[in-house]
Formats: structure tokens, sequence, C-alpha cells
């Protein structure tokens, strides 16, 4: 029997397509060139991105499902390939997968006694921790992308989104 | 090859024949100034160059003065070599006609004849002969008019260009584009097999306009960075040429070393301040993530609880009496079976100790009971079940694994509680480096409007000044837009590659999904690939093997002139600016930290490159040039000059000529005489070229250099 760890990151999550503007801008992968650099390139790849969203949205607490019967996309990235490095200039961060699987598994409502039972699918519960998962990071894409429209200048700092992420936790502090 | 002779005839004050004769070794010619030390590098380099614009320049007063009017006379400069045993001469000339108030000057011609091992002469073409006696690419490397020109590295692809003339890399140019030819053909040949197939055609098509117009940007910013490298050369230079027509240059140079003291100072503090991957390589994305830890913790620790309760009381419910057994004081919760485990509980029941709780347990006890009991029930739980009557409460064990990731965690927080000072410290860290940078570049514009100052108040070469002055303030401005306009593109380059090399991924992922055709065809594209990489990387190999030998060397020869003394270590840097690499050369000291040195030891920096690139000359080309070298040591001290002299005496196989004023003193008489330390200084020759007196230094036509062997 897999743990739900295992089962959670064999899927690929999804993203709203309205948000793919904001992947081609900020994350590299995809992007064209010289526009990145003047818009900020901040992320190495689509996935770091997606990450930062989801605890962006987690500390502010924006939990915003994907609507129904949007335009979806995902970067055909397994969740248990997220942070392998083997690159000179970056570190291994392979180890962000279970603290983001934790945190998913903490702000979702599982009735865990019924699954011990058997009374529920696991398929079904992996199923709402990648509801949430995406959810929250849906919420962090449309923070950054209201901060976009409002203030584009600030994404040109190298400390923008370590900024973002210091006054969202002294906001809910 | 060596140059024995130099016969100047006519040229300046080289009134008449007058001849230096050299040999292998070092070749010392002392000259006091305005005696005819630099006229004699100067008309060297005519015979090398055959400047036509400047010929009435070279013309002797004497000679011309003592000439009737109508009557012609030939002025000349013509070298002697012994190349492989053959003697060669080269001649360049022209004929003056003196008229009544002007001269008449024919072009210049350069005469070449070979006199072989049998005596044979051969006329030959002059400018064929002097390209293959002393080739143009390293005549470069062979003269140096003072101190400052033995600075070559200035012009920063200058030392580039001449690694990849001796190197062994170039031989592997044609093979690398060979290499690249195979790759990009076979790529065109899986591409065409690829979009047969229409799964994969639409997305292909658009990788390979992604790729087309990656490639095209990258044409149009290497343009860009190539002209403003131009540019910001040609600025320097101007900026240069105005600061050399002061009188007070001394100042400006001074200024001009504190302003490189600084560049280096700065250039020595990096930031890095990547504050968004950070996040991820530093664990700086989970600052606040402890609370949602505990949430976690919490909420697997209640479910495992009732979890645990619900079991047994089941248990109880089904009547088993191990599990009654088990039931703990009060009535408390059991820890999980799993909880110590099976080989903890062993290893306590053979040591009949409760390790847990540090007591006692003897064989037969209560406690050695219970943990026997518990240890049963362990194994009974993890048998599958054999009655089919018998009914489990949870078939599942999700909990436990998650229990199990939430101690993990916990365990390994501690790394991450510093987070939050960790970031504390890096933003301070930054903030005051960013400071510091402020700080030095508020000194290095001080220091730019100080050289404005002077240049201001400058009175020599007013003409020129006024008509450059208004530049020079315009100039310094422009150059630090055009710094940042090449670090801009560079910057460019660099991105749009990196969007290239992620484009290709995605390609060699299409291309290894294709079908068996698309398959085997990857694979030669694959082994084409191979193929090329390695003579990419060779070429490479070669070149950076070329430069490592040559810091080695340089690095010997700097040991040896500087004997004894701290010197620090010379540093060759090849940086890619774009695609085109350029070198850079720095000092560094026992930190490995750049340092600023004093003249005399970066004078003696520059010696020892080009001494080593003259032995790498001679191991790679199988040939050597003599090296002429005008006053480059005037900077140096008594001492350390002698030991430069002993280190250039003491190289085999290298002809070099030195000329220099030192070693001249005037006796009471006002009267010309060479120093007795002079004996001392090991040399194969020595000469001395000096103005014969009585001479009026107003009075061009009463010039005469004669040469006097030493």
């Amino acid at each position: 029997m897999n743990s739900l760890f295992d089962l959670w990151k064999e899927k690929v999550p999804y993203y709203d397509k309205d948000f793919k503007s904001l992947f081609d801008l900020i994350a590299l992968k995809g992007s064209l060139g010289g526009n990145r650099v003047g818009l900020g390139k901040h992320f190495d790849t689509q996935y770091e991105l997606y990450i930062y969203a989801f605890f962006l949205g987690l500390s502010k607490n924006e939990f915003i499902p994907i609507p129904d019967g949007r335009r979806i996309g995902n970067f055909s990235h397994h969740i248990k390939f997220w942070g392998n490095k083997n690159s000179g200039s970056r570190k291994d961060f392979s180890y962000i997968q279970k603290y983001m699987f934790t945190a998913v598994a903490a702000k979702t409502e599982i009735d865990f006694i019924e699954l011990e039972k058997g009374n529920i699918n696991e398929e079904d519960v992996v199923k709402k921790l990648l509801n949430t998962f995406e959810s929250y990071t849906n919420g962090g894409l449309t923070l950054i992308q209201e901060e976009m429209k409002e203030n584009p200048n600030r994404f040109l700092q190298s400390t923008a989104f370590l900024n973002m992420l210091i006054s969202v936790s002294k906001e809910t502090a | 090859m060596i140059l024995e002779e130099v016969i100047l005839e006519n040229v300046q004050c080289y009134y008449g024949k007058k001849t230096f004769r050299f040999t292998n070794g070092l070749n010392i010619v002392l000259s006091e100034n305005g005696e005819g030390k630099t006229k004699f590098i100067e008309a060297f380099e005519w015979l090398f160059n055959g400047e036509e614009s400047k010929l009435e320049s070279l013309v002797s007063a004497k000679k011309l003065h003592e000439t009737n009017i109508g009557e012609r006379f030939s002025v000349s400069v013509s070298i002697t070599v012994n190349q492989h045993d053959e003697i060669k001469t080269l001649k360049r000339f022209f004929i003056v006609e003196k008229l009544t108030d002007s001269v008449r000057v024919s072009k210049s011609e350069m005469n070449g004849d070979i006199v072989n091992l049998n005596g044979e002469r051969t006329e030959v073409n002059g400018n064929h002969l002097l390209e293959s006696v002393f080739p143009s690419t390293i005549r470069k490397y062979s003269i140096f008019k003072g101190e400052e020109s033995l600075n070559i590295f200035d012009d920063k692809e200058t030392l580039v260009s001449l690694i990849n003339i001796y190197s062994a890399a170039k031989s592997y140019e044609k093979y690398h584009k060979r290499g690249e030819f195979l790759k990009t053909k076979a790529d065109d040949a899986v591409n065409t097999e690829l979009g047969r197939d229409t799964r994969h055609k639409k997305e292909l098509d658009k990788i390979n306009i992604n790729l087309k117009e990656f490639r095209r940007q990258i044409v149009v910013q290497e343009t860009l960075l190539q002209e403003t490298l131009e540019t910001e050369n040609n600025l320097e230079k101007s900026i240069k040429e105005v600061e050399s027509f002061i009188h007070n240059a001394e100042e400006i140079n001074l200024i001009n070393e504190e302003i490189k003291k600084l560049n280096i100072k700065k250039n020595n503090i990096f930031i890095k301040d990547d504050y968004t991957t950070f996040l991820f390589d530093e664990g700086w994305i989970l600052k606040d993530y402890k609370l949602i830890l505990d949430e976690f913790t919490v909420k697997i620790k209640t479910n495992y609880d009732t979890k645990i309760a619900l079991e047994v009381e089941h248990n109880l419910e089904q009547g088993k009496n191990k599990a009654e057994a088990l039931t703990l004081v009060n009535n408390a919760l059991p820890l999980p079976l799993t909880t110590p485990s099976k080989a903890i509980m062993e290893s306590m029941l053979a040591d009949q100790i409760c390790k847990v709780c540090n007591t006692e347990a003897k064989k037969g006890s209560k406690p050695y009971n219970f943990m026997m009991n518990r240890l049963e029930a362990l194994i009974e739980s993890s048998k599958p079940s054999t009655s089919e009557t018998e009914v489990k409460l949870f078939p599942n064990n999700y909990l436990r694994k998650l229990d199990y990731l939430s101690e993990e965690l916990n365990e390994n927080f501690g790394k991450l509680s510093s987070v939050p000072s960790q970031i504390k410290e890096k933003l301070e860290l930054n903030e005051s480096l960013k400071n510091q940078i402020i700080q030095i570049d508020k000194e290095i514009e001080e220091k730019e409007n100080q050289k404005i100052r002077i240049i201001g108040k400058s009175t020599v070469g007013e003409d020129t000044l006024s008509k450059n002055l208004k530049n020079y303030t315009g100039w310094q401005h422009d150059l630090k837009r055009i710094n940042r306009e090449v670090n801009s593109f560079v910057q460019k380059i660099e991105d749009i590659n990196k969007d290239l090399t992620a484009e290709n991924l995605k390609k060699d992922r299409i291309q290894q999904s294709g079908g068996t055709n698309t398959k085997k065809l990857t694979q030669i594209k694959d082994f084409f690939q191979d193929i090329a990489k390695i003579f990419t990387d060779t070429k490479v190999k070669m070149f950076n093997e070329f430069v490592a030998d040559l810091e080695k060397k340089a690095n010997e020869k700097f040991k040896l002139i500087n004997k004894g003394a701290f010197t620090g270590v010379i540093k060759i840097y090849i940086r890619n600016i774009g695609l085109r690499p350029q070198a850079e050369i720095e000092l560094l000291d026992v930190n490995d930290k750049a340092f600023m040195p004093n003249k005399s030891l970066e004078t003696s920096m520059y010696i020892s490159i080009i001494m080593a690139i003259s032995d790498l000359t001679k191991e790679t080309q199988d040939e050597h040039y003599p090296m002429l070298m005008d006053a480059p040591v005037s900077s140096f001290g008594e001492i350390k000059k002698r030991e430069l002299l002993e280190m250039i005496y003491n190289v085999k196989n290298q002809q070099t000529i030195v000329l220099f004023k030192d070693y001249l003193d005037v006796d009471e008489n006002n009267k010309l005489f060479i120093i007795r330390d002079f004996e001392k200084v090991k040399r194969e020759s020595a000469q001395w070229a000096k103005l014969e007196r009585p001479f009026n230094d107003e009075k061009l036509e009463t010039l005469n250099t004669i040469i006097q062997i030493i």
C-alpha cells in the first residue's frame, strides 16, 4: 500500500490558463527572450512559480478553487520531480514536496477514520488533496497578478517575491 | 631568427650610415634622452609599417642642410637577420631631392634579398620577405615603446587573439565546424521524419519557429554587443588620448591608478541577491511553515488517537485476550502497536529492561509480560487474516505513514527554525555591501571630476585641448552608459541561450517519443551531436591548457624578476563576452583577492607575460623573434633593474634588445659617462648611441648620433 504522499506526488497539478501569461513572463520556460528580463525573470522553472504561488495563497489564506469550465493547463511535470536539481548553480530542494503535502493535508477535510476503514477510496482523497493544492495556488497566482497590474515595477526588484511573502506573513500574524 | 644588423641611413639624427650590431641573447643600447634611442625604435617601426605620410619627418636635417639644391640622397632603414642559416636583408628607402624652398620625396620602396648557405644571393619581394621574417601577427608583441606600452593587454581581445594564433586549439577549428555541420544535417533528417507524424508536427513546427527566433535574436544581440564594445574601446582610447596631452599627465595617471584600485575593490564585492532562488534553495519559503506543521501534527495525532481508541474498543468487543492484557493504567490510550518497533521490543525483552522508562523487567515479572504481550500482538497484527469471521476494523494504515511523516518533518524542522534570522542577516549584509558600492561609486565620480578639473587647468596643447575638452566630460558619461549597455547585452544573450536550451530539450523529448525510424535517426543525430561536442570540448580544452601554460610560465618569470619579494600570483581570466572571449589579467594575493600592484611590480608582471608568450611561441612555432624594449623599466630601482636584466640574460635562445638611459651620468664638465655599475650588468653586447659633440639642440642640422661599442 502506497502512502497518501506517494499517491499525491505522482500527480500533475493544473492551473487556470488565464495565468499562462504570468508563467510566460516571470518563469523561464516557454518565455520569449528579451521580454522576461524587463519584467523580472525570477523563477527558473514554471513549477517554482507554482510552489511559490501555493505558499503565498496558503499564507494569505486565499483558497480559490479553479472555477468549473475554465481552460486549465499543466506543465507535464509530476510533483515527484519538483525540486530535483542537478545543476551546479542550484541546490536540490525536492524535500519541499513533503512540506507541500503536509500543508495540503492539514488544510484538506478528510475523514481519516473512514479512509482507514476502507469506506472511502484513496483516489478520492488524493483528488481532494490535489484540489486543495490547486486552489491555494490559484489564490496565490491571483494575488501575484493583481499585484503585477497594480505595481508592475515592483517585479523588477530582486526582493519582489521575498517581500511579498514576508508582508503576507506580517499581515496574517 | 636573430637580428644581426640594423643600418640607419640619414634617418633623423642618424646622419650618414650608422650600424647597430646585435647578437643572440641580451643586447643593451644606452642612450641619453633626445640622443637617438626612441628614433631608433621609430625607424624600426617605419621599416615595418611603411607609413608614407611621415616621410619628410624622417629625413636627417644635417644631411639635408649639407645637400646642395637639386641634389638627391637616400634615406633608408635596413635590417639583416639570420633565419634558419640564411641571411636575409630587408631595406626600406626613399629618395630625397632638395629644392629651393622645400624638398621632394619619392614613394618609399622595400627591397629584400636572401643569401643561402652556399652564398647564393636572390632578390625577393621585400614585403613578402618581411612577412616571413617577422609576421605581422607577432610584431605587436615584439616592440615596446616605454613602460606603458608593455601593457599590450589593455585591449582585452589582444591576448585572446594571441592565444588563438599559438595554441593548438586553432587546429580543431575545422573539425569543430564539421561536427556542427553533421549535427545540423542529422537533426534535419530527424525533423523531416518526425514531421510525417501529424501528432507531433504542430508542436515541432512551433518549437522550430521558436528556435529560429532565438537564434535570430542571438545574432542581433551579438551584433549590437560588438558595436557597443567597439564604441567602448574607442571612447576609452579618446579619453586616454586627451589625458596624455596635458602637462600634468603624471597627476592624471595617479588618479587613474586610484580609480583602477577603486574599481578592483568594487569588483571584489559580490552581492548574491537572487532572493527568489533562496526561497527554494535555502528553504526560505518555509519561513512561516511551523504553524502549518503544527496543524498537520495535531490533525494526524487526533485522528490516530481516535483510531487506536476505536481499535482497542473493537478488539475488546471481539474478545481478544491479548488486547485486554494490553490495557493501560487508568484506561489511558495505548501507543500504537508499532511503537516501539518489533526490533526494539525484542531487544528490551532480551535485556529484560524497559529501555523507555529504564526499569528492570525480569522474566516473568508484570512489566516483562506486558512487553511480551505487546510483541505478540504486533506479530499477530502483521499476519494476514486467517479466519473469514475475523473482522478487521481498519484494513488501511495511511495514518501510521502520515504519523511517521509528521515525526520526520518535526525532527528536521530545527534546520528551518533559523530561516527568519538568515533572511534578516542576508538582507542586512547585502544592504551594507550595496552601500559600500555606492560609496565607491561616489569616490570614483569625485576622482573623475578631479581629472576634469586638472585637464581644464592644463595649458599645454591648448588647441587640441579646447577641441577635445568639450567632449571629455561627455565621454566620461557616455562610457558609463556604454558599460551598462554592454552588461545588458551580455545578460540578454545569456537569457536567450537559456531559452534556446529549454526549447532544445523540448525538441529532444518529442524526438525520443517518435516511431522506429525517428528513433534510429535520433540515435544517429545523438552520435553526431556527441562528436561535435568532443571537438568543441577539445578545442576549449586546448585553449584553456594554453592559457594555463602561459599563466604558469609567466608566474615563474615573475618570481625570478622579483626574487625574494612579495609578488602575488598572476591570474589570466578568459571571460566570454557574448560569443567572443576576452582576457583579463589580475594580480592575486594569498587570499586570492585581486590587488593593485605598484608601477614596477605591474611592469615586471607585463614583462613576465611577454617573455612567457615568447617562450610559448618558440615551442609552438619552432621560431623565436627578437624583442625590442625602449625604456621598459623606468620605475624600477637599481637592484630590481639589474635582476630583471639578469633574468633576461639567462633566458636561453631569446634575443632581446633593451634601450635605456640608465647607467649614464654627467661629470662636473657636463660630459656624459657610463657609470661603473654597468660593468656588473651581464649582457652579450652593448652599444652607446650618443650625439656627436658639440651640437646645438635648437639647430637640428647639428645633430649626428654616433654609435660606440662598449
